[in-house]
């Protein structure tokens, strides 16, 4: 059961001209990585209180698992929405505030009906998943440093065991190597356990390794759905949407230039990751199709040169 | 949570009453609540409540929007109202039903209790919506200056006010996002019963306080490091000058005390 937004909008009701949110229409399939980019004031946090109804749109209609989010109606279990949707906000560790971290990972479980023991289970499983040791339990959250207390908060909303997870800046003010080991887990999370991850950012050279899915927004729009493959294509795009085009993009756009090539798929069901890895590939790829084409044209000597310089 | 919030926003219109020293308007706001506590006779409130009425007109924001700033004391004024209604005896008696006697006393001292408050909120709401916070503060700041015989700090009590009023938003926002994010664990405090509703306010209130004073370290931080110390000596924004206008205004209300307390 995917999830379906329809003619979206939202207004808030300081100021009900303004539309944060204008006709969004986009689709998210089961288990997949998406990663919702665009710079700030696009709308990027607004949209994504829409997934577990704690912002309902003015006008259209969300379809998320089984539930319909339409304006006005009630919607008939939204605490069973809330538990199949866990929502991480920007700052999470903010939230914390039980005694122990054993009780603050054990407040959302709690909270939907699980019991003492189903929730401690919960937890431990929850805390080993992000990383962190079971000494931890015992502690208080304010006694942990910042990345830790981030962790736990994460590890508070996974103790849920949600279907889907929407993380708003998950990694802002985290260090290089523990944001790049964060998306990594959630990449593990998504591929795994087959849980949807949806994770909205400013930064898209750092999601791209992982998404299957891309939507850009600007001014309370889509400006963008589809792969990263089709994203590089559009590149152009980024920068009407205020954003600036990723490195990895620059690189391979310039390659392309150089030797009239194209950036291509190996097989079409092939992920265009944009990793180090991937984007050396394609540039040897690239590099060689232009050396056999030229071949008749650049000397043999000159050839093993580049070779060589490569 | 807030649209609601109206006291303590400034609505600029340009009117006269807008560009009073805000030490003139303050005090004249001390003799208002003098004045609103010595009402005694029918005729007083009359003339008290047309005088201020005609004073809040001539600030060119809406009546309505001064009376709306009641309204978050419309419980409590009822309540005051049931009080006096039930419990004051005097003149003659009304209604006598089991324990429940009202007396036409009661009932007048109900309604101009009421009226009082009225009067009152209103009108000090003119302060709040006319004047800028930072020239409230440094009014408030030179009003409180004789203080200082007593070794009390007029400054540091500008600061601290200037400091809460300006932190109000900040904290409701913070509050808001707690509340989300609470939410979204399965902790809506709309949806809960009662009994429940009270045991996630610990999950709202620890964030929330802990929130506040990280931000008062901070800003301690801050204004230390740009080299802020108290009860050093320093220029002020706004150069208060007292004119005609505020002498004015405040003998509008010198006047109005003298008929009120002599007539």
């Amino acid at each position: 059961m995917p999830i379906v937004f329809s003619e979206v909008s939202h207004a808030y009701p300081t100021d009900p001209s303004y539309l944060a949110l204008d006709r969004i229409q986009f689709q998210i399939q089961e288990g997949q990585f998406v990663g919702i980019i665009g710079p700030t004031g696009s709308g990027k946090s607004t949209l994504l209180q829409h997934f577990n109804a704690i912002l309902r749109p003015t006008s259209g209609r969300v379809q998320i698992l089984d539930f319909q989010i339409t304006p006005g109606e009630k919607i008939h279990d939204v605490k069973k929405l809330r538990q199949r949707i866990g929502l991480v906000f920007q700052f999470p560790e903010q939230q914390l505030f039980a005694e122990t971290v054993e009780q603050d990972l054990c407040f959302g479980p709690l909270n939907f009906g699980a019991t003492t023991d189903e929730a401690k289970a919960l937890a431990v499983s929850a805390l080993e998943l992000v990383g962190l040791g079971t000494d931890l339990l015992d502690r208080s959250p304010f006694q942990l440093s910042g990345g830790q207390m981030r962790k736990v908060a994460i590890a508070s909303v996974l103790a849920m065991n949600p279907d889907v997870l929407v993380l708003d800046e998950p990694t802002a003010t985290l260090d290089p190597k523990s944001r790049a080991d964060f998306l990594e887990l959630l990449h593990k999370l998504c591929k795994q356990q087959n849980k949807t991850v949806i994770v909205v950012t400013h930064r898209l050279d750092e999601v791209l390794p992982y998404t299957d899915h891309l939507l850009v927004m600007h001014e309370g729009r889509i400006g963008f759905e589809g792969s990263n493959m089709e994203l590089f294509q559009q590149a152009e795009m980024l920068k009407k949407c205020k954003m600036a085009i990723p490195k990895p993009f620059q690189i391979l756009r310039t390659c392309e230039l150089i030797t009239h090539q194209a950036v291509a798929l190996s097989t079409p069901n092939e992920r265009a990751t944009f990793s180090i890895e991937w984007v050396a590939h394609q540039i040897d790829r690239m590099m060689t199709a232009w050396y056999t084409s030229v071949e008749g044209e650049v000397s043999h000597a000159a050839k093993v040169h580049l070779r060589q310089s490569d | 949570m807030q649209q609601k919030f109206i006291f303590g926003r400034v609505i600029e219109t340009g009117s006269w009453v807008h560009q009073l020293d805000p030490r003139s308007k303050m005090t004249a706001m001390a003799l208002f609540a003098v004045i609103v506590v010595m009402l005694q006779s029918l005729t007083d409130f009359i003339v008290v409540t047309a005088t201020s009425q005609i004073v809040l007109y001539s600030t060119r924001i809406k009546l309505t929007t001064y009376w709306r700033a009641v309204r978050p004391l419309k419980y409590l004024m009822l309540f005051i109202f049931l009080f006096q209604i039930f419990l004051e005896s005097g003149g003659e008696l009304l209604v006598s039903w089991g324990p429940i006697q009202i007396y036409s006393g009661g009932i007048l001292t109900a309604v101009f209790t009421v009226w009082r408050m009225f009067l009152f909120v209103s009108f000090t709401a003119l302060l709040t919506f006319t004047t800028a916070p930072a020239k409230l503060t440094q009014g408030l700041e030179d009003i409180l200056k004789p203080l200082s015989i007593f070794r009390i700090s007029a400054q540091k009590i500008a600061l601290m006010l200037t400091i809460a009023l300006r932190f109000i938003p900040t904290i409701l926002e913070e509050t808001q996002r707690i509340v989300k994010a609470q939410a979204s664990r399965g902790a809506d405090l709309k949806e809960l019963p009662w009994k429940d509703k009270a045991k996630t306010m610990i999950a709202l209130l620890v964030p929330v306080t802990v929130c506040a004073f990280r931000r008062a370290e901070d800003l301690v931080n801050s204004m230390e490091s740009r080299g802020y110390q108290l009860d050093a000596p320093r220029s002020k924004y706004f150069i208060l000058t007292w004119q005609k206008q505020d002498t004015l205004f405040l003998s509008i209300f010198v006047l109005l005390g003298i008929l009120v307390f002599f007539i």
